[in-house]
């Protein structure tokens, strides 16, 4: 019988000797370690899985302009977050919070806790790829047919990101805290960089690079990533050891970057607190967040370092120019980001903020003194930057800086940075952990530029409404800062957070929204009634195009080349074949080639401008003009009567097409005919069998209206269609006009759709005084600039731009109907 | 007891230093912000000024105020003729004889070397297409009574602008054209005479001067006719009495300050009404991108204006002045393109320099022709070619008139009985001495002109037989 308490029990009995109490104390740790490590990291994932699932839903706005750059970023971005975070969220966090001392003290070999945080960084990793997989999956598969990521390379895009995970969970043993972690990434990061430019300077054109794609290869890259690890894991392994013991900095400049960690610093408050209260919350947040001067240093140095590395380093200033100008605006921007989840959150650790709330400090000063600063900072690099650029080019010729120094590029970038700003600092409100803003901070800002770069080319919002929509979330942090201080986090204060989002989301679709709600079109009957007229009509039959002449075969002789490779041009013979030595002949023979394509198809024709119409009608008009001049001769009216009747059969099956193009050729020609009948001699130049026939055909108004209402309805609903181009049976749309691309469609729908039933209106009256009224509204509609000879204009073009109806209910249709009567 | 309150005072502080350097950059951004905004609205007030005015004097400014500015310049009494004549010049066009055609057809060649009598083969097609066309010629005739220049139905739409009767009024001149060279092969000077006369009504019936482009075609069309002279002065067809008549039909130079004004008129006309399109739909616009992301502000469009300004009041008495200044004007583009105009700048804003030069290039080629006419005078006169230009001040023939713009005396030497005539290479139209004090043969213009040497240099050098 085992007597002995636990009270008596030694550590070593506890601990100890027997192998399966070994065995299960030690599964039991490592059960305990894993899900210790997975609570620790949980928050950062769902943050950045959640936001990356927002992003691919906000990408779906887009998805008719070439989506896959945009859902394939974000698919990249999320576990690139995420591998940024990993080390501060499982090491740097617990050695601020010094709980990675107890763990130390724990009988748990030391290898074991760091395993299990480098298995669950993994895991996390590899989750957050899978996630971000099926969502880009669902919702743009597109990405991995024709994006980057459908290429061997795009394998080093995990790579990557499991290179950085390794840098990050390293680089956090090694740093004493979460921020300078975080920094010294990013100079890290672009160890690889660094290594493949050596490569190329010291081993060019070897297997180390990708001559095609002018980049390291695949193994080069690879291999660069594995030695910067491997060298960064082994001096983690060495100094990173001494996290699990309490230890001092032996330097004051190593304290101060160790002390990159957003605590109160008491000391520099009790400093300030004897000058006043402004005074002394600038100069505390200034010393507390010592992000502000990081950032203050990088806009200098950086720049600074770029500049030598480019023109003292072995680079020439235009090699380099544009791949540094990308890495330091890069670095820059992500330490943009990490200055605005700066502005609260240096607060909000851990709830600090309770100091100044319960001392009663007024919540508008904390806001304002937090904000001033870091956007001081931000504003006077900016304009530092400005006059930097405008010194340059000034210097420069135009062709290296072709847009000078234009404000209002500058001013949209400005806008950017301050709307890169607001949103992180607003982030850093809604989310209570410092780190995980700091990590989720980067994708709210591409999420926020995203956004309103779609509301400015989509949606058609103007620059100032989004401006707007960055002054919200500034205002939505002050309104927001009172319940924040209190921590009051309530349902009421996520409604709020989350009214104020979507008011920033709202006001830049406002222009869409207003275009949408009152731009009007046709009644919903009346557009049914049209469609289902046009259902009925069925589809248009295949359309021959009316050929001049028969394809020249290309020539079968190859090209002789000289000795210098150039061709040898030979000495070709201006001769003319004898069966084109007569022009009439040419034409009357391409006469014939027209009226035995028409004998071999039953159906409509296209009509077109070079075609076989156009070639005809001038044929016509030709001989008419010779009949005038010598009637007599029986040539001239056997060439009259052929062109015009074969111009009669072209009207006719224009008439069969059903598009609006065809009907305006079709009255252009039936309008001549009618002005050719009417002339004194036609009838007996055609013969009455010919000149009846003819005559009742353009006397039946009924069938021509027909022909034009069902080309005007048949029109509209291939219009309709969305993979339709943007012509109204075959002629131009009346102009619209809308600011917004997402609404364009819409506005451009029912614009046309008002337009189609004009025309069918004007199409439908009958005689009446105000026609020309009437047509003078279609005029406006369709072409507003039209310059007109008259209104009474017969025009006879077959090309340019056409008004439809411009011949409809015109005098000639009046004296087509004589022409009977007169039969 | 009177006590020192412990409320801190910020501004009594030594921190306050502080203060002012953290809020001094926002407050200088905010400032400028404020100035950027109040320029631009000042711009706006000042450009509604401006359209006001323009609306009030007719002067135009957008798509409609153009078509009637359009309108008002031109008649419609002549159009209806003109467009069936633009329908007719295209007759056959597309069959298998008429393509080769010259001028006219798709494979035709340019008669630069005919000879009255000598070798042509496709005389007898065009003899026969000739004589098709004759009633169109008289068409033509009978058109040019019309009062001009004559209105055709056009829609104005900004850059989209279509010139269609413009473009196809080329086909007038190379029917004329083709008519000519029949006349001068059958040394038929009558009918010749006729076809120039022809080519100027036409020329004068197309000249709207509604743009920059409609200019440009003018410029083509008169090159056209002043070209046909020059082929039939090779050979000697005309008398004295036929000569004296061609010589007074390019006696005028044209006004070209006063068209250049109208077209630039037009022109930037032309320019605001895209401005217009793009601002109120600018998923239709030539550069979506570009003018969603940086829009034409109310100061980039007045620079746009501007611009415009200077460029309307460039022309002077003096071409050599007019051209430098076109010169200033169009590196002041440069300039401006440091504004938020740049992007709609460099879409919108017409070569200035190379319209005048275009405009110079005209006139020096009238006055080539001219002088090629009066050489022809003087050795019918005189029974030899002059030993020099300046001899044929004799006839009347002044300084100017057979010198370029620039003062450059034209080239000019005599081999044998054969007289040869040059002007400016165009490769060297910027130069100040752009002619060559020797004949140009093909060995001195070999890489320029490799493969129709003939052809090219026939546009500079004329030889008289």
């Amino acid at each position: 019988m085992n007597t002995s308490t636990l009270a008596n029990r030694s550590v070593d009995d506890v601990w100890g000797p027997s192998k399966v109490t070994t065995y299960h104390a030690s599964n039991l740790a490592w059960k305990r370690l894993l899900w210790k490590e997975f609570k620790q990291i949980l928050p950062l994932v769902i943050t950045l899985v959640g936001i990356g699932i927002l992003l691919q839903l906000l990408g779906l706005l887009t998805a008719k302009y070439s989506p896959e750059t945009f859902h394939g970023a974000i698919f990249v971005l999320i576990p690139s977050l995420l591998a940024v975070g990993i080390g501060p969220m499982l090491v740097s966090q617990e050695k601020e919070l010094r709980t990675i001392l107890w763990i130390g003290s724990l009988p748990i070999p030391r290898s074991s806790i760091v395993f299990a945080k480098v298995i669950v960084s993994v895991i996390a990793l590899g989750l957050a790829w899978l996630i971000g997989l099926i969502a880009v999956s669902v919702v743009c598969p597109s990405v991995f047919r024709n994006g980057d990521l459908f290429d061997m390379y795009a394998i080093l895009w995990p790579i990557n990101t499991f290179f950085v995970a390794m840098l990050s969970f390293s680089l956090a043993w090694m740093c004493p805290t979460a921020i300078s972690a975080l920094i010294t990434l990013l100079p890290v990061a672009a160890m690889p960089l660094l290594l493949a430019w050596l490569q190329v300077e010291l081993f060019p054109g070897t297997w180390l690079q990708d001559s095609s794609r002018k980049m390291p290869s695949l193994l080069a890259s690879i291999l660069n990533y594995g030695v910067v690890a491997f060298f960064v894991a082994w001096i983690a392994s060495r100094y990173g050891r001494l996290s699990f013991v309490s230890s001092r900095s032996p330097s004051k400049w190593i304290a101060w970057w160790n002390g990159l960690d957003l605590r109160y610093r008491p000391t520099a408050h009790a400093r300030a607190s004897t000058q006043g209260m402004v005074p002394s919350l600038l100069w505390q947040i200034t010393t507390q967040n010592r992000l502000i001067a990081v950032f203050a240093l990088s806009i200098v140095v950086l720049p600074f370092f770029a500049y030598l590395g480019l023109s003292d380093f072995g680079f020439t200033r235009t090699s380099g120019f544009e791949a540094m100008v990308v890495f330091v605006g890069s670095i820059t921007a992500l330490l943009l980001c990490w200055l605005g989840a700066s502005v609260f959150g240096s607060d909000g650790t851990k709830q600090r903020i309770r100091f100044l709330a319960d001392r009663g400090v007024s919540p508008g000063l904390v806001w304002w003194t937090r904000q001033i600063v870091p956007l001081s900072i931000v504003l006077l690099a900016f304009g530092c930057w400005y006059v930097l650029y405008a010194y340059a080019a000034a210097n420069e010729p135009i062709e290296r800086y072709p847009r000078r120094v234009p404000p209002l590029p500058w001013m949209f970038i400005g806008l950017v940075i301050i709307a890169v700003y607001a949103s992180t600092q607003w982030c850093s409100q809604w989310i209570r952990s410092s780190l995980v803003a700091f990590c989720v901070a980067p994708a709210v800002a591409i999420g926020a530029v995203a956004y309103g770069g779609f509301a400015i080319s989509s949606l058609g919002s103007p620059i100032w409404l989004v401006a707007v929509s960055v002054v919200i979330a500034f205002i939505a942090s002050r309104v927001m800062m009172r319940p924040w201080m209190d921590g009051r986090f309530g349902i009421r204060y996520w409604l709020s957070q989350a009214g104020f989002l979507f008011a920033s989301f709202l006001v830049p679709a406002l222009p869409f929204l207003i275009t949408y709600a009152t731009v009007p079109g046709i009644p919903s009957s009346v557009q049914s009634a049209m469609l289902k007229e046009a259902t009925n009509y069925g589809k248009d039959t295949n359309a021959l195009e009316l050929m001049i002449a028969k394809k020249k075969s290309e020539p079968t002789d190859a090209p002789q080349f000289g000795v210098d490779g150039q061709t040898i041009k030979q000495t070709i013979a201006r001769t003319i074949p004898a069966d084109q030595r007569d022009a009439t002949q040419s034409v009357q023979e391409a006469m014939g080639f027209i009226e035995s394509q028409l004998a071999g198809h039953a159906g409509p024709i296209v009509g077109s401008t070079y075609g076989g119409v156009v070639f005809v009608y001038r044929e016509a008009s030709l001989a008419s003009i010779r009949l005038d001049l010598d009637g007599s001769e029986p040539t001239t009216v056997t060439r009259y009567i052929r062109a015009i009747m074969l111009l009669n059969s072209i009207a006719e099956r224009l008439r069969l097409r059903g598009r609006l193009l065809e009907q305006e050729f079709a009255d252009r020609l039936d309008c001549w005919l009618v002005l050719e009948l009417k002339k004194p001699n036609r009838r007996e130049a055609l013969g009455s069998e010919n000149y009846s026939k003819l005559a009742r055909r353009l006397a039946d108004q009924p069938a021509r209206n027909h022909a034009r209402r069902r080309a005007i309805l048949m029109s509209w609903t291939q219009f309709l269609q969305p993979t339709h181009g943007n012509d109204f049976g075959g002629i131009s749309p009346p102009a619209y006009s809308t600011r917004s691309m997402a609404s364009a469609s819409i506005v451009r729908d029912r614009y046309v759709g008002r337009a189609t039933h004009q025309l069918l209106a004007y199409l439908d009256q009958k005689e009446s005084a105000n026609l020309n009224e009437q047509f003078e509204s279609i005029r406006k509609v369709w072409r507003p600039s039209v310059a007109f000879v008259s209104d009474e204009s017969q025009d006879f073009s077959f090309s340019g731009v056409f008004v439809p109806g411009t011949l409809w209910h015109r005098a000639w249709e009046r004296d087509a109907q004589s022409l009977v009567a007169e039969l | 007891m009177n006590t020192k309150s412990q409320k801190p005072s910020w501004y009594s502080s030594n921190l306050r230093w502080y203060v002012v350097l953290a809020v001094l950059p926002a407050m200088i951004a905010i400032m400028a912000v404020l100035f950027y905004g109040y320029s631009e609205w000042d711009a706006a007030q000042s450009l509604r000024a401006q359209k006001t005015q323009w609306s009030q004097s007719g002067v135009p400014y957008n798509n409609v105020s153009l078509k009637d500015w359009y309108t008002k310049r031109t008649h419609g009494e002549g159009t209806e003729e003109w467009q069936r004549i633009l329908q007719l010049c295209h007759w056959g066009q597309g069959a298998a004889g008429a393509d080769s055609l010259p001028y006219l057809g798709s494979e035709g060649v340019v008669l630069t070397s005919l000879v009255p009598g000598g070798d042509w083969p496709e005389e007898p097609l065009v003899a026969s297409f000739l004589n098709e066309m004759k009633p169109v010629l008289d068409s033509i005739e009978k058109a040019s009574e019309h009062p001009t220049p004559v209105r055709f139905p056009m829609m104005f739409d900004g850059v989209g602008t279509l010139l269609e009767h413009l473009q196809q009024s080329r086909s007038i001149m190379r029917l004329l054209c083709l008519d000519f060279d029949f006349a001068y092969y059958h040394q038929d000077t009558k009918r010749a005479l006729r076809d120039l006369d022809l080519m100027l009504a036409t020329i004068k019936a197309f000249d709207s001067r509604e743009t920059l482009v409609a200019e440009l075609i003018s410029m083509a069309l008169r090159g056209l006719r002043t070209g046909a002279i020059r082929r039939s002065l090779t050979n000697s067809i005309w008398t004295d009495e036929e000569l004296a008549m061609l010589r007074k039909s390019i006696d005028t130079p044209e006004p070209i300050g006063e068209r250049w004004k109208d077209v630039m008129v037009g022109e930037r006309a032309v320019g605001l009404s895209a401005i217009e399109s793009m601002r109120s739909n600018p998923n239709e616009s030539l550069d979506s991108g570009a003018s969603t992301l940086f829009p034409l502000t109310p100061s980039g469009e007045k620079i746009f204006l501007d611009f415009y300004e200077r460029a309307i009041n460039l022309p002077s008495s003096d071409l050599t002045t007019w051209q430098f200044a076109a010169w200033g004007v169009d590196r002041s583009i440069e300039t401006a393109r440091s504004s938020s105009a740049s992007v709609w700048l460099g879409m919108l804003l017409p070569a200035v320099q190379a319209a005048v030069a275009a405009e110079i290039r005209t006139e020096v080629d009238r006055r080539w022709t001219q002088t090629a006419i009066v050489l022809r005078q003087y050795k019918s006169q005189k029974g030899e070619w002059p030993s020099r230009l300046r001899d044929l001040e004799s006839l009347g023939l002044s300084f100017d008139s057979y010198s370029t713009v620039h003062g450059e005396v034209l080239g000019y030497e005599v081999v044998g009985k054969t007289a040869y005539l040059w002007t400016a290479n165009p490769a060297k139209w910027h130069l100040k001495q752009s002619i060559s004090p020797t004949r140009p043969s093909k060995v001195d213009y070999a890489d320029q002109v490799q493969e129709s040497m003939d052809e090219e240099l026939a546009g500079y050098v004329l030889m008289l037989n």
